[in-house]
């Protein structure tokens, strides 16, 4: 037998991929016929040449173009059947059409309301006109180690002098705010108000809703339209007057124009809004002029194409300016913040607006991100566990006619219609949710069909369809028919591994989430219980709303009109016999922090304390116990003048031996400590308890000092130790009494327990978050292993019926699976036991005060993972055990 | 008529067809025209003749004869319609008409 040459094997695949194969064989046989021709004639070599040659001459419409006519079988027709088909499957398979759609939906549900999150959190503060060009000034103060101060709240003259000193700022606005009182008609209420440069609208325009944006005489006064229904109702509220107390008296202000209510990703919320000027009221002569102190927020609008860094190299000359002999470079700059940065920078400190941070959004999306991953495996390992079952329809089609074109439409349409039923779904799912999740983010988010809404789940539906729908449309569509039906269809081994490490993945996931919200828990009911060496209960503070001056000269007459306050409202509250004490101090309890003194010392080291002023009834109201020496004494003036109390932190930090009856360190010495006090918490327990002072007239403490930060107001306010049966009834009664006494202040109080627990109101957000997102990491994990077990189940029915028929018990069997897959639960739990415990610590390191991390917590969270793994097996091994082997075995 | 426009070549395979009745596929149509022609004739060509020829109506084919040669595969066999006898038949009409116009001064000489 001659040895046949064939012809090259690569032009051959060419012309059969693009030839129509109704001409194929006719076209391929007379090649075929020349090629074995031209080896005869000029050798294999030059025929497999002039072979190409021919392949690639054939290579013309003619040949081509009918092929594609061909297929003109239109899809659409067919997917009226492919619908009913798809139905048929959901209605008789509805455990696996369930678990896929719950999957599928409960992912959509979650991608929604964090796509909604997202997409609010980066368009803050976009939608002014000139956003690009908007810089918020920030002002770093470096005198060395441990004196940085940075702040993004600046002094009042920096405004002004950037506007005249640098033609590329257009406008230089400056925006602060205050607490007073508004009065309409008899109607009072303590608001918060804004004051900024007469500028401010060109910078942060808003919509005109009557009259016009002006600022510019002293007396005037833009509205917000909430704040204009608030107090004028539905009538023009342009032209009329409120009285808001500026100083010391109320004044008339006028309503020049209504503005748009800010939208809520904006971050300057203001609701009215006076000119610059009326700061003389509220700040004074010193913040007005200094340079050193910061008060007010100030913005920059860049002209054009100004590069942003050369304008900020040029400060420091006009710094130098004005600082004059002070100035020493890299002691005090002066930089540029993005406006629309600001929102998302954690690295800023805060200025007067709340911050978010980036990392939520990167921790949200990547959550979400994942959820949907691993919704679609799920989605993707149960078709892979029914493709023995499908197989079957699949050659049938094939037998009859189908193309494997039409058969991957077929599965991706399926895919589409379980997809877009999730959709639906997930929609409601995430409605329902929705008030949940802005209770928690803090948000006003709505589930609104605008276009980029629309968009982006069009684009998700697609997405999530053709990756769930690929295994199916592509590799049960290339099945044989000859193979399917007569049974021998394989599953693909080699992907058993990939589908066993995620299930481990996610049940890892599942037991990181379960050990972080047990150790949350402890920690937070830990919080709420500890002793904060201070009595909490029962105490109602009030706040006051009194005019702060504490310069030299006024310090006298303020503190003396502060102790006459708390002594009218002692006498009138005594009959009340719940009332027990009554203390008036500048700062209390759950507030953020007190005052924080820095000076340098006698030996040039800058050191810091914290104080607070307080008068002879707050050991007492507050129970603070006493280590050393006497309370401060009524009768005593020199204890008014003079006496301290330190705590066991201050002695600590000063090296103080024998503190009673010796005097502060310089430069404070002409106090005299009277006694020390056992260590308190006076901040939340995320922090340390540092050296704290307690003093009646702080005089000779602020002449001295160098630095003062006030972490909270230190408007003096009124704690009322209270022992009542009937808590409600006893405020009403006080409540009363102050409206005689007080007339002109607000009713305003609030418990101080009740504070201190809303200062952890962070961790319990993050635990509300941790227990969904665990309930959702269960539920998924829970998901993929079901469909893990399925999928094994499938395979092995001819091996469980052939156990059965040589003896095995049900039982016998189920415990095969456990063994299978408890093992990969076993190892899921063991990885994710350092990883949570690492991830505890780090959180835990956050709070000065800490449960310890000890095993217990962590046994039961793997106990609760085996428990639900166990349950989640149970069934399908059950189910599988029970069948009748002689069903399993039929066709053998 | 237009589209039945019989062109130089088509004529050429048309009437190699007639010669090769009833074994007149690709690579024998493409064997004889070399043959009598002497012309270099590429097999494609040929064959986008044929299509061309079956699309205006002058050939009808059937498939048939899978051979050892071809490596199994079958052929393409063409035969000429009787719109294609026609077509062949105006063409050489029409020749000859064209011929009998010319004056005989111009064949004086050859």
């Amino acid at each position: 037998m001659k040895k046949q040459h064939q012809p090259p094997r690569l032009a051959d695949r060419l012309l059969e991929w693009y030839c129509d194969p109704e001409l194929l064989d006719e076209v391929q046989g007379d090649l075929y016929e020349l090629f074995q021709r031209r080896v005869e004639k000029y050798g294999a070599k030059k025929a497999g040449l002039l072979y190409w040659c021919n392949v690639l001459a054939f290579f013309h419409p003619d040949f081509v173009k009918i092929r594609k006519q061909h297929h003109t079988t239109n899809p659409a027709i067919m997917f009226k059947n492919y619908v009913s088909v798809a139905y048929r499957n959901l209605v008789n398979h509805k455990l696996y059409a369930m678990i896929n759609v719950s999957g599928l939906m409960v992912s959509f549900a979650f991608c929604t309301l964090i796509w909604l999150y997202v997409k609010e959190e980066l368009s803050f503060d976009r939608s002014y006109t000139h956003a690009d060009q908007v810089y918020r000034a920030w002002v770093m103060e470096d005198y060395g180690p441990n004196e940085q101060l940075f702040n993004t709240v600046t002094p009042i003259p920096l405004g002004p002098a950037l506007q005249t000193s640098f033609p590329e700022i257009k406008e230089a606005v400056r925006i602060g705010s205050f607490s007073s009182m508004v009065k309409k008609d008899d109607y009072t209420q303590n608001e918060v108000i804004f004051y900024a440069d007469p500028t401010f609208f060109e910078v942060f325009d808003a919509k005109v809703l009557q009259g016009k944006t002006d600022l510019s005489s002293m007396q005037n006064l833009m509205l917000t339209q909430s704040y204009a229904v608030k107090y004028f109702g539905n009538h023009d509220p342009v032209g009329k007057t409120l009285s808001i107390k500026a100083g010391d008296q109320f004044q008339e202000f006028t309503v020049t124009g209504v503005v748009e209510d800010p939208p809520a990703n904006v971050s300057l919320q203001y609701e009215m809004l006076i000119p610059f000027d009326n700061s003389k009221y509220f700040t004074s002569e010193r913040a007005r002029t200094n340079w050193y102190n910061v008060t007010v927020e100030t913005y920059v609008l860049l002209q054009d194409q100004v590069a942003v860094q050369a304008l900020e190299a040029k400060f420091p000359t006009m710094l130098k300016q004005v600082l004059g002999e002070k100035y020493k470079p890299g002691e005090y700059t002066v930089g540029l913040q993005p406006l629309t940065d600001i929102h998302l920078n954690a690295d800023f400190p805060q200025g007067m607006v709340a911050v978010s941070d980036w990392k939520y959004i990167y921790i949200l999306s990547g959550v979400a991100l994942l959820i949907l991953v691993v919704a679609c495996i799920n989605f993707v390992t149960l078709a892979v566990g029914r493709s023995i079952t499908r197989a079957k329809e699949v050659g049938i089609r094939k037998a009859i006619g189908a193309e494997r074109r039409q058969l991957m439409s077929q599965f991706w349409s399926e895919a589409l219609l379980i997809t877009l039923i999730s959709t639906v779904l997930g929609i409601a799912l995430a409605t329902l949710m929705l008030p949940t999740f802005n209770q928690l983010a803090d948000k006003e988010l709505l589930i609104d069909p605008d276009p980029e809404n629309i968009a982006f789940l069009s684009g998700l539906v697609l997405l999530v369809a053709f990756l769930a729908g690929s295994y199916p449309a592509l590799i049960l569509s290339g099945f044989s028919p000859l193979q399917v039906l007569r049974g021998k269809v394989s599953t693909g081994h080699s992907r058993e591994t990939l589908r066993k490490l995620m299930v481990t993945f996610q049940f890892m996931l599942a037991a990181i989430l379960i050990t972080g919200t047990l150790v949350m828990k402890q920690q937070l009911q830990y919080l709420q219980h500890k002793n904060l060496g201070f009595d909490k209960e029962q105490i109602a503070v009030i706040q006051q709303n009194m005019e702060m001056r504490l310069s030299k000269g006024d310090l006298e007459k303020f503190l003396e009109e502060s102790v006459q306050r708390k002594q009218h409202l002692e006498n009138a509250l005594a009959r009340i016999p719940e009332v027990k004490t009554m203390t008036s101090s500048f700062f209390t309890f759950g507030q953020t922090g007190w005052m924080e003194i820095g000076y340098t010392s006698e030996d040039d080291q800058y050191r810091e304390f914290n104080m607070n002023v307080v008068d002879h009834d707050f050991v007492d109201t507050y129970n603070l116990q006493l280590l050393q020496g006497r309370n401060f004494d009524a009768e005593n003036a020199a204890d008014f003048r003079s006496a301290v109390l330190i705590n066991e932190a201050f002695a600590k930090a000063f090296d103080l031996q024998d503190p009673v009856g010796n005097p502060l360190p310089v430069p404070f010495q002409e106090y005299q400590v009277i006694g020390v006090l056992r260590d308190f918490h006076y901040q939340s327990l995320h922090n340390a308890v540092e050296p704290v002072v307690m003093v009646m007239h702080p005089d000779g403490i602020f002449s001295n000092l160098e630095n003062i930060m006030f972490s909270d107001s230190p408007n003096p306010k009124i704690s009322v130790k209270i022992q009542s049966q009937e808590l409600p009834r006893t405020m009403t009664e006080i409540q009363q009494i102050w409206k005689e006494t007080a007339p002109d202040q607000q009713f305003d109080f609030a418990f101080v327990d009740q504070t201190i627990d809303a200062q952890y109101r962070a961790e319990q957000r993050l635990g509300t978050i941790l227990n969904i997102t665990t309930g959702l990491g269960i539920f998924i994990a829970c998901m993929g292993l079901f469909a893990l077990v399925t999928l094994s189940m499938n395979r092995k029915t001819k091996e469980i019926g052939i156990r059965k028929v040589l003896g095995a018990s049900v039982w016998q069997i189920v415990a095969l699976t456990y063994k299978e897959f408890m093992g990969l639960i076993v190892v899921a739990f063991l990885i994710a036991l350092p990883v949570s415990y690492m991830m505890m610590h780090r959180w835990l390191a956050d709070f000065a005060y800490r449960i310890n991390l000890k095993l217990p917590v962590f046994l039961i969270a793997g106990m609760i993972i085996l428990l639900i793994a166990s349950l989640t097996i149970a069934y399908q091994s059950l189910r599988a055990a029970r069948t009748n082997p002689t069903e399993s075995l039929r066709s053998e | 008529m237009k589209g039945t426009y019989l062109g130089e070549f088509e004529e050429l395979v048309l009437l190699t067809v007639g010669i090769l009745y009833d074994d007149a596929y690709g690579l024998a149509i493409t064997d004889e025209i070399e043959n009598r022609t002497g012309r270099t004739v590429t097999v494609s060509s040929v064959h986008k003749a044929l299509m061309r020829l079956e699309q205006k109506g002058f050939l009808h084919s059937r498939m048939g004869g899978a051979t050892e040669e071809r490596g199994g595969r079958k052929k393409r066999l063409f035969i000429i319609t009787n719109t294609g006898k026609q077509a062949l038949k105006e063409a050489r009409e029409l020749r000859n008409e064209m011929w009998q116009a010319i004056p005989k001064v111009v064949w004086k000489g050859i």
